[in-house]
């Protein structure tokens, strides 16, 4: 009995080729961007865990104005530290770029090798790995740094620069004009002498912490000491950070997270809307052999072995598109390849081996079959229920809502609205499928919008063409620029502290958009990058803390101004020397818009172009294009196999009705309006419900989870334009398998379904 | 004439499986006549009753109806063809499960410019105190009176009858072609009923018999007797 069930059940698959080819094509979607997703990231999270201990990432750094002594770094390793000098000198490297060249590390944030070796003579270096891609650079290649000519002796990673922010208050990083080089003691001295950086040498120490000692006790030691400086007492420390404040540090794992997370979320609801597709089709398989169900059942067929026989087809398409799918995920470059690719291409990761959790092999080769068997089983079971006789009759229960009075609406209408109800079901999986598909695509449309508005925006706010950062400010500003006093100071945004620069500018500035100053010393001017960050507005009082000295400081947001390429605090600069303690006169940034030839380069800290600042702007856009690809072209294959697979078994499900109009005589357009076109409002409704609906959820999850590690706070706005194309493309994809199943209504033999059916 | 066949042929299949159904029909039916086609079980009568209502294509000879050929005509032209001319009755019905009576009934009066009274149609066939019940509600015979109305609604002027009472006990077969009795007289319908019933041929004004793709007997009963009069259904 089992063999002629099998060969019926093989019949079925081949008579049914095309809705099984497109169950087993949403299978192989879904699972393989489930694998894709949540494999990349795992690997990524393991696999960065694993590999900062082996390069013994540090537990916490700091700045000091005035390199500290042997004995004082001694005295520190006793209190149980690990410390490590860090100290860089930036130099201009490869034609216009910028090198932050270290020593080789022998304690604390160990290089660790993608390709070639450690550098053994003065001339030799290892190159951060990003840098190296983004300029074609390879091992044995030769670079111009600060003057002096090296050979690329190995390509590498640190993981304190696993985001290669060049300040900590960079948005973004680009790899094509900043990146870190480490060279051996002797060439890193050597520089020192012959070469002049772009900066002076920054002082800066690794730790790691030894037995009964923490971050706030290496704090406590530091922060007492004072040097002076232009006659004045000040703190030694300059910068203190923690390694679970450092931007720098881990930000891909951190990063990647959220498509862990988000992975796991679509791959439940992917798996809700293919056993719900299933559902459909095996209820529909079950009606229309409900007379063959009921005929075996009536000769002694046991409930078992028509279980097994309707069950099998649709386990091995979800088995085999599981399997298909997690091979894809696994072995080719679409999948966890391309996930990891994306994070791999921004994030100076280091060599990292593919690692998948048990329990994506459990969601990709064993969820979807077991889903399969598990809704088959209870489908069936409940039709199994009824008697042979009610199965050979083939009644049916009435449906719910059927009676539902529809007055005096026109035929064709109230026949549409009677087939709705008889396909609530599939409508139900095509409102669900829309929705999802639609939630993937507005992620993608969302990442769109904030990259091109960051790229904008930051162009269009910036209107100085300098920067300068001064270490030492001269007693006149240079001619032709505005003179400002920056304080830095950090305000927390989730698990992460960010800097906010309060920048006290005079009256005259051109470059920033402020109708009046307040002179009250508690309000300010806050850049739109600022308020939007952390959902504040004009008039709203918050504190923020100094970053040097930890002081709080509260203020009221007396205006709000468009700037968008850091988080900035605006208010009068001798406000701002006064809330300080700053020297009546003194300033540390120069802004212009023209390159100024009388400032001295010994007096510079750094200078900051506006092509730096909207070349930045562009890096998200560029970075983030294949992701935008590939999120909404996903969301196109979902939507169209659902709706694609909906449509037809709603058609297959009417075949015999449509066949008896047909008979009738009514035409093949007539037929499509009252069979098909229906849909269209269901899919008009699904889009109209799913689209506010997904763009709460994304306004939620967007800011605090997928840009959470970006410096600067931005509101995507969608425009009414972008809402339509939406529906535009909805009505397009439903078009065109409107179409394509015409052709179905069209190919329907009137005499053979009466056949068939007697 | 009302129907005019000639050497219609038809046949399935290719190669091994070929078979040839019709293998060269002619008869002739008048207009307003009720006929019975006899034959037993796959002597090509229902094939015959699809080519006379469109339904399948023929592979040669001719099918005119009210003066117009049908063979050859695209399937366009075969659903306007319908559209205007003809009314089916099916042996299971085949009413639409999820439209109620009054609105399976409207399905074919949206067909029809000059539409019956579907109320005036619901009296005539016992049907008003149902209309509003849908198929799976109804007993076979009011089932049936269902689909006898949805097929009168557009005034057909030919009625095709595939085993109308197959399904139905003898009595609400009697009620059934008492009906299709009075629509032909009041309508003038002409009606083509295929039947395994041998008392049906006793109602009707023309008995054709075919056997093995061939007409095999085709006259006019001059006896005929009123439907209610009928034995053995």
């Amino acid at each position: 009995m089992m063999r002629v069930l099998f060969k019926r059940a093989l019949r079925d698959l081949k008579h049914n080729a095309a809705r099984y080819a497109a169950l087993l094509l949403l299978i192989i979607i879904s699972i393989f961007v489930v694998f894709g997703m949540v494999g990349a990231a795992n690997t990524i999270i393991k696999q960065t865990a694993t590999k900062d201990e082996e390069a013994n990432l540090e537990d916490g750094q700091f700045a000091v104005f005035e390199a500290l002594s042997d004995e004082r770094i001694k005295e520190l390793e006793a209190s149980g530290l690990i410390i490590e000098k860090s100290f860089s000198v930036e130099y201009d490297a490869n034609g216009g770029d910028i090198l932050r060249m270290f020593k080789i590390r022998q304690k604390n944030n160990l290089i660790l090798l993608i390709s070639g070796e450690l550098p053994e003579t003065k001339r030799e270096a290892v190159l951060e790995r990003r840098y190296a891609e983004d300029n074609d650079l390879e091992v044995g290649d030769s670079i111009d740094i600060g003057g002096e000519n090296f050979t690329i002796c190995g390509i590498g990673t640190t993981p304190d620069y696993n985001s290669v922010l060049r300040n900590m208050s960079d948005t973004v990083v680009d790899s094509e004009i900043f990146g870190t080089v480490f060279v051996t003691d002797e060439g890193y001295e050597s520089m020192l002498q012959i070469a002049s950086g772009v900066m002076a040498e920054e002082y800066l120490y690794s730790y790691r912490l030894g037995e009964g000692i923490t971050d706030e006790d290496v704090y406590d030691l530091l922060s007492g000491e004072t040097i002076e400086y232009m006659g004045q007492n000040i703190p030694n420390l300059t910068e203190f950070i923690p390694v679970e404040k450092n931007l720098r540090v881990d930000t891909a794992s951190d990063d990647i997270e959220i498509n862990r997370s988000a992975g796991i979320v679509a791959g439940i609801m992917l798996v809700v809307l293919f056993s719900y597709v299933i559902s459909v089709f095996i209820v529909h398989s079950i009606d229309s052999d409900s007379e063959i169900i009921g005929a075996l059942y009536s000769m002694g067929v046991s409930r078992k072995n028509l279980t097994a026989s309707y069950v099998m087809v649709p386990v091995i398409v979800t088995f085999l598109g599981g399997l298909i799918g997690s091979l894809i995920g696994i072995f080719t470059p679409l999948g966890i390849e391309y996930q990891m690719q994306n994070c791999l291409n921004y994030y100076s990761c280091p060599k990292m081996d593919i690692q998948i959790p048990a329990y994506l092999y459990f969601y990709g080769l064993v969820m979807p079959p077991l889903v399969a068997c598990v809704v088959n089983v209870l489908v069936i079971r409940k039709r199994l229920k009824r008697t042979p006789l009610s199965l050979l009759r083939n009644e049916q229960k009435a449906i719910k809502g059927r009676d539902i009075n529809l007055g005096k609406l026109s035929f064709i209408n109230k026949f549409r609205i009677r087939q709705q109800l008889r396909e609530i079901r599939s409508g139900l999986t095509v409102v669900f499928g829309l929705f999802i598909s639609l939630l993937v695509a507005m992620l993608g449309i969302y990442v769109y919008i904030y990259c091109d508005s960051v790229r904008d925006e930051t162009a269009s706010t910036t209107r100085y063409e300098y920067m300068y950062s001064l270490k030492y400010a001269p007693d006149a500003v240079p001619e032709g620029g505005y003179e400002a006093m920056a304080e830095p100071l950090t305000k927390p945004f989730m698990k992460y502290d960010f800097d906010v620069t309060l920048l006290g500018v005079t009256e005259d500035n051109p470059f920033f958009d402020i109708d009046k100053l307040s002179e009250a010393p508690d309000e300010v001017i806050a850049s739109s990058s600022f308020v939007e960050k952390y959902r504040l507005e004009k008039g709203d009082s918050f504190s923020i803390s100094g970053k040097n000295d930890g002081k709080s400081y509260s203020f009221k947001i007396a205006d709000v101004v468009d700037y968008t390429p850091s988080m900035m605090l605006f208010a009068d600069i001798d406000t701002v020397r006064e809330v300080f303690d700053e020297p009546a006169g003194n300033y540390n940034v120069v802004y212009s818009d023209h390159e100024l030839k009388n400032i001295d380069q010994n007096m510079l800290y750094s200078t900051l172009t506006r092509d730096d600042i909207v070349k930045n702007g562009r890096v998200f856009f560029d970075q983030m294009t294949d992701l935008i690809i590939l999120l909404c072209s996903m969301s196109a294959a979902i939507f169209a196999t659902v709706l694609y697979l909906m449509m037809k078994t709603m058609l297959d499900r009417s075949s015999f009705n449509i066949a008896l109009v047909k008979i009738f005589g009514f035409r093949d357009k007539e037929i499509k309006k009252m069979y098909l076109d229906g849909n269209f409002v269901i899919i008009v409704g699904g889009v109209l419900l799913s689209l506010p609906i997904t763009k709460l959820i994304l306004d939620f999850i967007y800011p605090r989870f997928m840009v959470a590690n970006v410096g600067i706070g931005l509101i995507p706005r969608f425009s009414p334009g972008l809402y339509l194309m939406i529906m535009a493309i909805v009505t397009i994809l439903y078009l065109i398998i409107n179409k394509a199943l015409l052709g179905r209504i069209r190919r329907a033999v009137p005499a053979q379904v009466l056949k068939n059916r007697e | 004439m009302h129907v005019v066949i000639n050497d219609l042929k038809k046949s399935y299949g290719e190669g091994g499986s070929f078979v040839q159904v019709l293998k060269g029909v002619n008869l002739s039916i008048k207009e307003g006549e009720m006929c019975v086609i006899q034959g037993t079980s796959g002597s090509g009568k229902s094939t015959l009753l699809n080519c006379i209502g469109g339904l399948d294509s023929i592979d040669s000879g001719s099918v005119k109806v009210a003066g117009n050929e049908i063979a050859g005509l695209k399937s366009d032209k075969l659903a306007d063809y319908r559209r205007e001319n003809l009314g089916f009755i099916f042996q299971f019905y085949n009413l639409v499960p999820n439209l109620n009576v009054r609105e399976n009934i409207e399905v074919c009066k949206y067909l029809a410019d000059e539409a019956l009274d579907i109320d005036e149609l619901l009296d005539v066939l016992g049907m008003r105190e149902h209309a509003s019940k849908f198929p799976s509600q109804l007993s076979g015979g009011q089932q049936q009176r269902c689909a006898i109305a949805r097929a009168l609604v557009k005034n057909p002027k030919l009625l095709l009858c595939d085993e109308p009472t197959g399904a139905l006990d003898s009595k609400t077969s009697r009620d059934i072609l008492m009906l299709l009795e009075e629509v032909n007289r009041k309508y003038n319908t002409t009606m083509i009923i295929v039947t395994h019933n041998n008392s049906i041929k006793n109602m009707v004004d023309h008995i054709i018999y075919i056997k093995d793709g061939l007409i095999s007997k085709d006259y006019r009963n001059d006896n005929k007797i009123p439907a209610a009069s009928l034995e053995d259904l």
